[in-house]
């Protein structure tokens, strides 16, 4: 069996979940718990969402969906073995937390272990280009920092095209 | 009518990362100018932003003093502050955040105060320095012979998407890569298509261009006769491209 795993990591709210399940063909099993404080949603994830592609009858790629937080570290262990794709959910609109960033660039090293590393900027439909834009930058220079050579892009993670378009820029940059 | 130009040092992070953090904020303030009739840019580099205001001497001033006072930069260097007689930046630019830049802006900045950077004091003319040097960069008139790779990705927001561009930017982040090959390709476009994106990536101070050399080359055949795996032409198969 030819089984490869994307992982998918991000802060609260970022589109994780929804990622996950627009790419899956299986009913994602996730750990959504009712938030009991204010995190802008009525649902967070507790621990990973699992979805998956079946590719043939022996080859498939697992989606795993981490909280990006350092307090689920353990989580980024469970993940971080012969990735196919690391991808790093970016959420628009807010700063993104960069301390957490650079421990999670740090664990995961994508260019110390030539894990193909993907940045995806998620709920700017609606943002300005300039503030995103300079989103943008900040999280390239976060990149530049760790040494990794990533394309930071705008995904909409509801969109079934949009999901997809990130496979097909991973399945490229892993040929 | 007036223009103050200045730079400053971006935040720390507490792990000591130099980083443009609070740059979306400061060019969600900045939008404000849009509506004012502050025209000029907003730059970053290297841990330095450089900023060019020009408007009506009281906006000018008053802007001034309100982004010298915010806490998401430090130890502002004012290099101009004087009245002027018409505008050098007809508009209000702040996408110009390319980290290593060699940015047309920046470029006109420099031609029209000239007079301005040639009576610089010590403190200016190192502050001006962590931008001035990109000057001596000049686009590669001729890639004939060269080995070109790209060290980072372009900003997409800023450079097209094409499908094309993004095929160019995976093949050139991987290994380095002769120019002649990349025109034998044809699937970057037409020579002259290739060229514009490669100055395009050189202005960005992204590309680093090399002479051919024989290891480089082995490399490349290398890469190109490995099989591709059974994974990529079944990824391909389910995103129906194959």
């Amino acid at each position: 069996m030819d089984y490869q795993k994307l992982a998918v990591i991000g802060e609260v709210g970022s589109g994780k979940t929804q990622l996950v399940q627009t790419l899956s063909e299986i009913n994602p099993f996730g750990t959504e718990v009712k938030s009991t404080i204010d995190i802008g949603k009525e649902y967070t994830t507790v621990g990973i969402d699992y979805g998956r592609i079946t590719l043939s009858d022996d080859m498939a790629l697992g989606i795993y969906g981490v909280p990006g937080q350092e307090r689920y570290s353990f989580l980024w262990e469970f993940v971080n073995r012969s990735l196919w794709g690391l991808l790093i959910l970016i959420k628009y609109g807010e700063t993104p937390d960069y301390e957490n960033l650079d421990k999670m660039l740090t664990f995961f090293s994508p260019e110390k272990t030539q894990t193909t590393c993907i940045v995806a900027v998620t709920h700017c439909e609606d943002g300005d280009e300039l503030s995103i834009a300079a989103l943008g930058q900040e999280v390239r220079a976060m990149l530049m920092h760790h040494n990794v050579v990533a394309p930071v892009v705008n995904i909409d993670p509801r969109s079934q095209e949009s999901a997809k378009s990130l496979l097909v820029l991973f399945n490229a940059l892993n040929h | 009518m007036k223009c103050i130009a200045y730079i400053s040092k971006a935040p720390l992070t507490k792990s000591g990362v130099c980083l443009p953090i609070g740059l979306s904020g400061i060019v969600k303030a900045s939008n404000r100018n849009k509506k004012s009739d502050i025209t000029g840019f907003l730059c970053y580099r290297k841990g330095y932003y450089f900023q060019v205001m020009e408007g009506p001497s009281e906006e000018i001033e008053q802007l001034a003093s309100k982004i010298l006072a915010d806490s998401r930069h430090s130890d502002p260097c004012i290099l101009i502050d004087r009245s002027i007689s018409e505008r050098c930046f007809r508009t209000w630019k702040i996408s110009v955040f390319n980290l290593v830049d060699q940015s047309q802006l920046f470029k006109k900045f420099i031609e029209t105060y000239e007079i301005d950077l040639s009576s610089f004091n010590e403190q200016q003319k190192i502050g001006i320095k962590k931008f001035y040097d990109l000057k001596n960069i000049s686009h590669s008139e001729n890639y004939e012979g060269k080995n070109l790779r790209l060290k980072a990705w372009p900003d997409l927001n800023s450079m097209s998407q094409s499908q094309t561009i993004i095929d160019l930017c995976v093949k050139l982040t991987k290994v380095s890569y002769p120019f002649e090959q990349l025109i034998e390709d044809e699937k970057f476009g037409t020579r002259d298509q290739v060229i514009e994106a490669l100055n395009e990536f050189e202005s960005l101070g992204i590309l680093t261009v090399t002479e051919s050399e024989f290891s480089q080359n082995q490399e490349i055949e290398t890469l190109q006769t490995k099989e591709p795996s059974s994974f990529f032409g079944a990824i391909k198969k389910f995103l129906g491209m194959g």
